[in-house]
Parts: C-alpha cells; sequence; structure tokens
C-alpha cells in the first residue's frame, strides 16, 4: 500500500520547483566545466594510451575499467549485488498476498514462445560475444551481462521456458561470483606483485578475461534476479520466486 | 575506436549535424513528456524511449561503450524493471481498492494488466 500511495501522491509544486532548481543548477555546473576545458582531459588520455600496452588488453575503456581504475569496478559490482540482495529480500519475504492477488494468467502465445526459442541463444551468443570482444573494442562484463539478463526478462514472459532460478545458495553464490573473483584478484595480486589490484603486466589479459567472466555472470544474474523480484508472479508462475 | 575518430573530424570541422540537432531536440522533449504524463504507463514507455535515444547520443558522441550500456541496462533492463514495478503498483492497488468501483475503473485502462 506504501507503493500505491508512493505512486499516486504527486510532489506539490513548491517540491518539484525546488527539484528543478537543482537539476538545472546541476545541468548549469556540469556545461560549465565542460565548456571551460574539463579537468585535464587531454592529459588523462594520453597516460591511458602509454599504459595501455601494459594494461593487458588493447581496449583502452577496458583498461581504464578493469586495470587502471579495476577498484571502482569492483564497488559496482559490489552495488549491484546490494541492490539484488536488498530487492531479493523485499520480494520474498513481504507481501505474500501479491502473489495470489494477480489477476491473469501468463498469456502463453505461440508467437512469444517462438520468438523466446529463437532469440534467446542468439542473446546468449552475443552476451558471450561481448564479453570476449571488450579486451580490444566497445564491450565487456556489464554490456554482455545485462544482454543475457535481458534474455532472461524475455524468458520470463514465456511460461515453458521460464528460467528456473535455484535454491537460495547457489543463487547467492552466481550473485557473489563477480565481487568475490574481482577481490580474490585483488588479494593475489597483491601477494604476487605487492600491489593491491596491480595484476603481473605478462599475464594481465588473463586476469581480466577471468574477473569478466564472473563478472558477466552475476550482473546477468543480479539483474535477472531483481527483475524477477520486482515483477509479481502469474498465476500459472507456481509460486517460485 | 572509429567512432571516435568519425567525432574528431566533426569536431574539427565545427559540423553539428542535423542529426545531431534532431537527437538532443527528442531528449529533451522526451524527458519532459516523461516528466510531464499522467499516465503512469504512458511514462514508462517514453522512460524507455528516452533510454533509447540517449543511447544513440553516446554513440553519436564517440562512446559506443557507454551507448551499448546505456540500451541494454538504461533502457532494456531498467525499462523492464519499471513495467514490473508498475504492475506490482497495479496489484497492490486492485489490493487495496478491493474489488470496489476503483478497481473496475482500472478494468478498464488500457494499461490494465489484462
Amino acid at each position: 500500500m506504501d507503493l500505491v500511495e508512493a505512486g499516486a501522491v504527486r510532489p506539490g509544486r513548491p517540491v518539484r520547483l525546488v527539484l528543478a532548481v537543482a537539476c538545472g543548477a546541476v545541468a548549469a555546473v556540469v556545461a560549465w566545466v565542460l565548456a571551460s576545458g574539463g579537468a585535464g582531459q587531454g592529459r588523462l588520455t594520453a597516460d591511458v594510451h602509454a599504459a595501455l600496452p601494459r594494461s593487458g588488453v588493447e581496449h583502452p575503456v577496458t583498461a581504464v575499467l578493469l586495470n587502471f581504475r579495476a577498484f571502482d569496478t569492483m564497488l559496482e559490482l559490489a552495488v549491484l549485488l546490494v541492490v539484488a540482495i536488498a530487492t531479493g529480500a523485499a520480494g520474498g519475504i513481504g507481501h505474500p498476498g501479491v502473489r495470489r492477488a494477480n489477476l491473469c494468467p501468463a498469456p502463453s502465445s505461440p508467437l512469444l514462445d517462438s520468438l523466446v526459442h529463437d532469440l534467446v541463444p542468439f542473446a546468449l551468443l552475443v552476451g558471450a560475444y561481448l564479453l570476449w570482444v571488450g579486451a580490444h573494442a566497445p564491450g565487456g562484463a556489464f554490456q554482455a551481462g545485462s544482454v543475457i539478463a535481458a534474455a532472461g526478462v524475455l524468458a520470463h514472459f514465456s511460461p515453458r521456458l521460464r528460467p528456473r532460478v535455484p535454491d537460495r545458495w547457489p543463487t547467492r553464490a552466481v550473485l557473489a561470483l563477480g565481487t568475490a573473483a574481482f577481490a580474490c584478484a585483488a588479494l593475489a595480486a597483491l601477494a604476487w606483485t605487492g600491489v593491491y589490484l596491480g595484476y603481473p603486466p605478462a599475464q594481465a589479459g588473463w586476469w581480466i578475461l577471468a574477473i569478466e567472466s564472473g563478472a558477466t555472470v552475476s550482473v546477468a544474474a543480479a539483474l535477472y534476479v531483481t527483475f524477477r523480484a520486482v515483477m509479481p508472479a502469474d498465476r500459472l508462475g507456481h509460486g517460485e520466486d | 575506436m572509429r567512432g571516435a575518430s568519425r567525432i574528431d573530424e566533426a569536431d574539427a570541422t565545427g559540423m553539428l549535424s542535423l542529426i545531431d540537432i534532431l537527437l538532443a531536440g527528442a531528449l529533451v522533449m522526451v524527458a519532459l513528456l516523461t516528466l510531464g504524463v499522467r499516465d503512469l504507463f504512458a511514462a514508462a514507455v517514453l522512460f524507455i524511449s528516452n533510454g533509447l535515444l540517449l543511447a544513440l547520443a553516446w554513440a553519436r558522441l564517440g562512446a559506443p561503450d557507454v551507448a551499448m550500456a546505456e540500451a541494454a541496462i538504461g533502457a532494456g533492463i531498467t525499462g523492464a524493471l519499471v513495467l514490473a514495478a508498475l504492475r506490482r503498483m497495479q496489484t497492490f492497488g486492485e489490493r487495496a481498492d478491493g474489488t470496489g468501483t476503483a478497481g473496475t475503473e482500472r478494468e478498464g485502462d488500457r494499461d490494465g494488466p489484462c
């Protein structure tokens, strides 16, 4: 019921005015920073390109995300993990009535079934390709994971092909895999080279691929589990969440 | 990155193509519509459209990585989450309203779940 109230009540005019002014101010500051030359963009770009040969990958964005600023990326994965845990807990424990209260059975259309049947394997392939191609072209764990999660969301609407989510512990392990792989790699690198998250340059590409593989699985699982927790189950869903 | 070099050339000539202007205008328009429209289902659809336009804008800016993430996460998964939340709100709403008049009003809505 809280949700209904939050949705039905629009914020009053003063609140909206304050929000509009705040958003406008942020936009003005951003525009001013960009117009006044930014914060040393040219120097940072040159630094990244100079260090690229030692990063283990050829794509500068992946090099920054998985090597030069790997700590930030690890925290991003942790944020996704927290989101999945929070929504999972909220969807799994509270409001047991919602599931039964739902109104229409899942529509079982042959069109949707065949679309899901044909599209999901292709989406999985695209996800795997994005993960692999991230080393030397645009792509990477987040893009790959979200494409795979989107395949899961699509399959969710086809009762016959709906993904089965295993019991709690396997699900938790998969959700934590990316963050855990990252943290283990960070500590292993600390033991190996003496630098936290400082992979040995010769094998850095393999370290990055290993971390990204774990991250892809976790991103896909976190996004799909979050969706599943928010989406009210229908009658044909047989109650698993 | 091929995209980046193309944009560098565009910057060098100081050209802002018609597509870029239309894209920027459409982004602002759709964003305002998303905030202004009263029908929550329409707002969700406009939000997804805005995400797709934003992905195009990132691609035009020579940031294909961000464009892909925006299209997949910003438009795709977030859109699915918003629609799922909307569906859940309607479910809650019907529970809150019981089977009374408000509930039947909702049934008539074109964004009703059935």
